[in-house]
């Protein structure tokens, strides 16, 4: 006791003391103590089969968010692991409160080697952007087949995880954005997906005839309209109107794309095309309302929906997504284009024993027995591409997700300011306000530009710039 | 003084069978139906959450209210396999079962001593137990798993139960303080006067007549341990897992697969042991109402 | 006043004893005091109060929280606090939170324990309502269910399409359809009150059945033979009698009060609900540290809900110091 009593009280009196830069106290000072901060850790002979050279006899150490996908698909990367590399284990460990269980490893210097970063608890990743290790060896490096893994991915999915440059997270899950709907309800009643703005008012009254709502929303899923907007502002007013939210310029709220996505959206609103009470209802409650009560036509959402409500989608629903709709019927992008981003982040901390080890667990999950392994447990794509057969297993979202991709081509886009800045607190209390009809297009611009002011003018809040 | 002295005869023995006046039964009748009202209020909740871990998540989301198409243990057979309750569950006895006891005799010898005299500092000391329970806990746990990974306890029962002492100790301590100080302080005054040191006196007179006080506070105690999330999940994250782990990280993993039923199965699974530890133990608190000093 | 005077007669007992027992320092004393005061502290010193110091530290840096490095800056996050709306907002709220659970907590619980207690024959020895234990049991159930658990219950009770709140209003007849209890500002926050009180009630309400149940039965019969009827006896025995149990009730609901964290995070998850009606100091806190990475700040904010705790348990115990409690506040 009086060892560590004595080590915690130097910590402090260096901390009470020094005025610059310095190690943190308690948790941190064991590793200063052993080792001085720098882990290049062991490292075995590099080869091809080995080309981050993990060291003979080692133990990765993964902590991995265990949330609606589970952890078994990195167990299963994780045993083809320990095949691989004879005398080696993986101990994958799971976690569903990734940022208060890390945080005393990250400020003690002893974070894991492979990290899914993922969940309503994760860790802010612009906190910890300079004590993460570059991911571009990952990429560079040839999957288990001897094909370089930059060479296999679905076009921009390392754009998410890319921060001033620096690849520093790999999202494993492909999620595309767009609104779901039921085939077979669309298909008796002749509906198609809207493709303006318009046309969507227009369903909204038809579904109206019918005694149902076009959009149903729950309390912690308002954001999912603002990701509506933004696709579709986006959509209708190119890069510019993304490249200027991104980097929260003013009055970046106010252009005029937005404008008339927040117009449309209103006026939903106050048609009635919204099912009321949204702001009181879970999230999940609302979703299935929509499929499995069909009270709702269309829900905006990721691709992750249909894995989500498994369970809880009437039987015959045939859920598929579409594109979001624009404004106008000439979009500065085409209709096809599609918000793509990722789910699961996995990054690898640079302070980690084992770096060689986590980058080879990821090499090996974005090699295709693995990645066609999670495409057919999960019926999610992983961002390797072509590990999903034309029947989608079975799956009609699936299917229309290899479609949307495929009609996008290049046209995929993707933000970051959202997450980047932890806003999705606030981004929230406006939403729900606004889908409540208590708000109006106006005031939700303006709402939304005094969340990027204030971030803006917040000098303690590290920027990152974002092209 | 002469209180004392009536508390050898249990005045009101012979009347126990007195009859009822009319305003009694009008009194009693008003007590039973704002009981009855509250308990009503208490339970319906908790009848919908037990009756909702027999049904699907789409028996749930269908209709809120409707009785479970088959009383399936589906549900708890999932929370039971899939969170590891097993070996949790034997974890969380020992952990809780130990601390509990430390912590209960810890926090009644300060409480005592804090209560019953003055001496210099006492109040300080007293301020610092308040202080304790006044700052977030989630902000000391970067510096406690240093403190703890100094000492070599981390991820280790033992580092579990010593955290759970100290963090239930103001607690315990401002609870057990207003107990200690109610205590008429005659019969400390007359076990004085026989001679009994101050250690008899406290662990044959004063502990016992703190009974009711104790335990409350000890269910209280059992039930906050029990339940607790942040300290195991920080400093024993990567240790023998105690149930609250085990069943919160599975009750957030089936919100994330919308899993209602298995979610409200853990609940349940959670709620029960402690409910039975809390019927055991609330005899403790009956008694008449001279109990508290006649012991 | 006919009732004798209950506190003064024990105040100068216990003064006596104690006194007595001051003059003489005896090995027993010693050994005594030393083992009951040192063992306990010397763990809540170390596992408790050197922690939360160390935290305070924090509170004086700029440190994000993950990163091993931090620069100092002052009290630069106490100032920047002040300037943060959202923060005061949060600050207001917890006020409210701090008038209101505490004073209806108490009350009720004190009602109901009054009610358990001493409800029964008005004759004789003061007896307890007849098959009461069922109540006093029943009523501690919600104290049993984690937080967590609780918060997702009540979100579907107060669900505006299939919640049992709704269902019930429309089965009597009222339009309620589709009201969302917890997405009204009018109505969040009384809603959430109501789910804190409908837990902790039970808590308070054990507790002070053990604390009557502690009072001396000559005090009952005393009131009694001189004609009190049950409201007199309660206001001029039960309560003088328990005080300081109230007191410390009272202070420990508003330390919860000042906290609300897992009760409001589980009403709303990922906010502070609508328009921020309902978002609590201990909730800006914990985004500030976690999502925003300004761990420094979210230490200043917590040093600032700890001082106002304090000078809200020195506010209770200086009332209750005025308005003639045992010995007065502790402060």
């Amino acid at each position: 006791m009086n060892v560590q009593q004595s080590f915690a009280r130097r910590g402090f009196l260096r901390g009470a003391l020094a005025t610059a830069v310095l190690a943190p106290m308690g948790g941190a000072l064991a590793s200063c103590a052993s080792g001085g901060g720098t882990t290049a850790g062991p490292t075995g002979t590099v080869s091809d089969t080995n080309p981050f050279g993990v060291p003979d006899n080692s133990t990765v150490d993964a902590v991995i968010f265990k949330g609606g996908y589970g952890i078994d698909y990195v167990d299963f990367a994780g045993s083809i692991f320990n095949k691989n590399h004879q005398g080696s284990t993986a101990k994958i460990n799971p976690s569903t409160a990734i940022s208060t269980e890390l945080q005393p490893r990250f400020a003690g210097g002893n974070p894991p080697d492979l990290v899914d970063n993922s969940g309503a608890q994760s860790i802010g990743i612009s906190t910890i952007l300079d004590q993460l290790e570059d991911l571009q060896p990952v990429v560079d490096a040839k999957n288990l087949e001897g094909t370089p893994i930059k060479d296999t991915l679905y076009e921009g999915v390392l754009a998410p995880g890319t921060f001033n440059g620096k690849l520093v997270a790999i999202n494993y899950v492909l999620t595309l954005f767009g609104v779901w709907y039921s085939a077979s309800l669309f298909e008796a009643n002749g509906w198609t997906p809207p493709k303006t703005w318009d046309e969507a008012y227009e369903l909204g009254e038809k579904a109206k005839a019918k005694g149902k709502y076009l959009f149903l929303w729950g309390k912690e899923a308002a954001s999912y309209y603002l990701e509506l907007a933004l696709s579709s502002a986006i959509k209708e007013g190119g890069d510019e109107v993304r490249v200027a939210l991104e980097n929260l310029k003013e009055d970046s709220w106010k252009h005029p794309a937005l404008t008339k996505v927040f117009e449309a959206l209103d006026k939903h609103v106050k048609a009635g095309h919204f099912k009321p009470g949204g702001s009181g209802t879970a999230f999940t409650a609302a979703q299935a309302q929509w499929s499995n009560g069909q009270e709702a036509l269309l829900y905006p959402s990721g691709s992750w929906i249909e894995n989500e409500m498994k369970d809880q989608t009437k039987a015959d629903f045939k859920m598929t997504g579409a594109p979001v709709p624009t404004p106008s019927s000439s979009p500065k992008m085409p209709y096809e284009a599609l918000h793509s981003g990722g789910g699961e982040p996995f990054i690898v901390p640079s302070q980690a024993k084992n770096k060689a080890g986590g980058k080879e667990i990821l090499r090996i999950m974005l090699s295709k027995d693995a990645a066609a392994n999670f495409a057919k447990t999960k019926l999610a794509p992983t961002v390797v591409k072509d590990t999903v057969p034309a029947d989608g297993f079975g799956s009609t979202a699936l299917v229309s997700q290899t479609k949307m991709l495929d009609a996008a081509g290049k046209n995929v886009f993707n933000w970051q300011f959202l997450d980047l800045y932890g806003m999705n607190k606030d981004v929230l209390v406006v939403w729900n306000a606004f889908l409540d009809g208590k708000s109006n297009a106006a005031n939700l611009a303006n709402d939304m530009q005094k969340m990027s002011d204030k971030i803006r003018n917040d000098s303690s809040i590290k920027k990152v710039e974002i092209k | 003084m002469t209180l004392l002295k009536q508390k050898t005869v249990p005045v009101g023995h012979i009347e126990r069978e007195a009859k009822s006046t009319p305003g009694d039964r009008a009194v009693a009748a008003t007590s039973h139906v704002v009981l009855a009202i509250w308990s009503a209020i208490v339970v319906l909740p908790l009848l919908w959450t037990f009756m909702s871990s027999f049904k699907t998540s789409n028996e749930i989301f269908a209709s809120p209210f409707a009785l479970p198409g088959a009383w399936k243990l589906d549900n708890y057979i999932k929370a039971w396999s899939e969170a590891g309750i097993g070996a949790a569950f034997i974890n969380s006895v020992i952990v809780v079962g130990v601390s509990l006891v430390l912590v209960m005799l810890l926090g009644a010898m300060c409480a005592y001593v804090l209560a019953r005299f003055t001496f210099r500092g006492s109040r300080i000391i007293y301020v610092l137990m308040l202080a304790g329970l006044t700052f977030p806990i989630f902000l000391a746990m970067v510096p406690l798993f240093g403190v703890l990974k100094g000492m070599g306890l981390l991820n280790q029962l033992p580092g579990l139960i010593i955290t759970y002492v100290a963090f239930a100790l103001p607690f315990t301590v401002f609870f057990l303080f207003a107990f200690f100080k109610n205590l008429p302080g005659e019969i400390a005054e007359a076990a004085a006067i026989d001679g009994a040191g101050e250690w008899r006196t406290f662990f044959q007179i004063m502990l016992p007549m703190a009974r009711p006080g104790l335990a409350s506070v000890a269910i209280f105690n059992f039930l906050g341990l029990w339940n607790q999330f942040l300290i195991p999940v920080t400093i024993n994250a990567g240790g023998p897992k105690v149930l609250s782990q085990e069943l919160f990280a599975f009750a957030q993993q089936m919100g994330y697969a919308v899993d209602f039923g298995a979610l409200f199965a853990a609940v349940t699974v959670t709620v029960i042991p402690v409910l039975i530890a809390y019927i055991l133990f609330q005899r403790q608190l009956q008694g008449s109402v001279s109990q508290g000093t006649s012991r | 006043m006919s009732l004798p005077p209950p506190t003064a007669v024990l105040e100068g007992g216990r003064k006596a004893a104690i006194q007595s027992r001051r003059k003489n320092l005896t090995f027993d004393k010693v050994s005594f005091m030393a083992v009951f005061l040192g063992i306990p502290l010397a763990i809540y010193l170390v596992f408790v109060i050197w922690p939360f110091l160390q935290a305070f530290v924090y509170s004086l840096t700029d440190w994000s929280g993950f990163s091993p490095n931090y620069k100092f800056v002052g009290l630069d996050n106490y100032a920047r606090i002040f300037t943060d709306d959202q923060f005061l907002k949060a600050l207001s709220n917890n006020v409210i939170l701090l008038i209101v659970v505490p004073l209806v907590t108490v009350v009720l619980s004190l009602v109901l324990a009054t009610l358990v207690t001493v409800g029964g024959s008005s004759k004789g020895q003061v007896k307890g309502l007849r098959n009461s234990s069922f109540y006093r049991v029943v009523s501690f159930f919600p104290y049993t269910i984690p937080a967590v658990a609780i918060g997702i219950m009540w979100g579907q009770i107060y669900d505006p399409s299939g919640g049992l709140l709704n269902g019930a209003l429309n089965a009597l007849g009222l339009n309620f359809k589709d009201y969302a209890w917890l997405g009204n500002t009018n109505t969040a926050m009384w809603c959430s009150i109501f789910v804190i009180i409908w837990g902790f009630v039970g808590f308070y309400m054990v507790l002070f059945i053990a604390g009557i149940k502690g009072i001396p039965a000559e005090l009952f019969e005393a009131a009694r033979i001189d004609g009190a009827g049950r409201f007199r006896t309660a206001v001029s025995v039960t309560i003088p009698m328990i005080r300081d149990n109230i007191q410390t009730a009272y202070v420990y609901l508003g330390i919860f009060a000042l906290d609300a964290f897992v009760y409001m995070a589980s009403l709303f998850p990922n906010a502070g609900g609508p328009e921020n009606s309902t978002l609590v100091m201990s909730q800006q806190l914990f985004f500030t540290a976690f999502q925003r990475g300004q761990f420094g700040m979210a230490t200043a904010m917590g040093v600032i809900l700890a001082l106002a705790t304090l000078l809200f348990s020195g506010l209770v115990f200086l009332v209750n110091k005025l308005t003639g409690g045992s010995e007065g506040g502790r402060l």
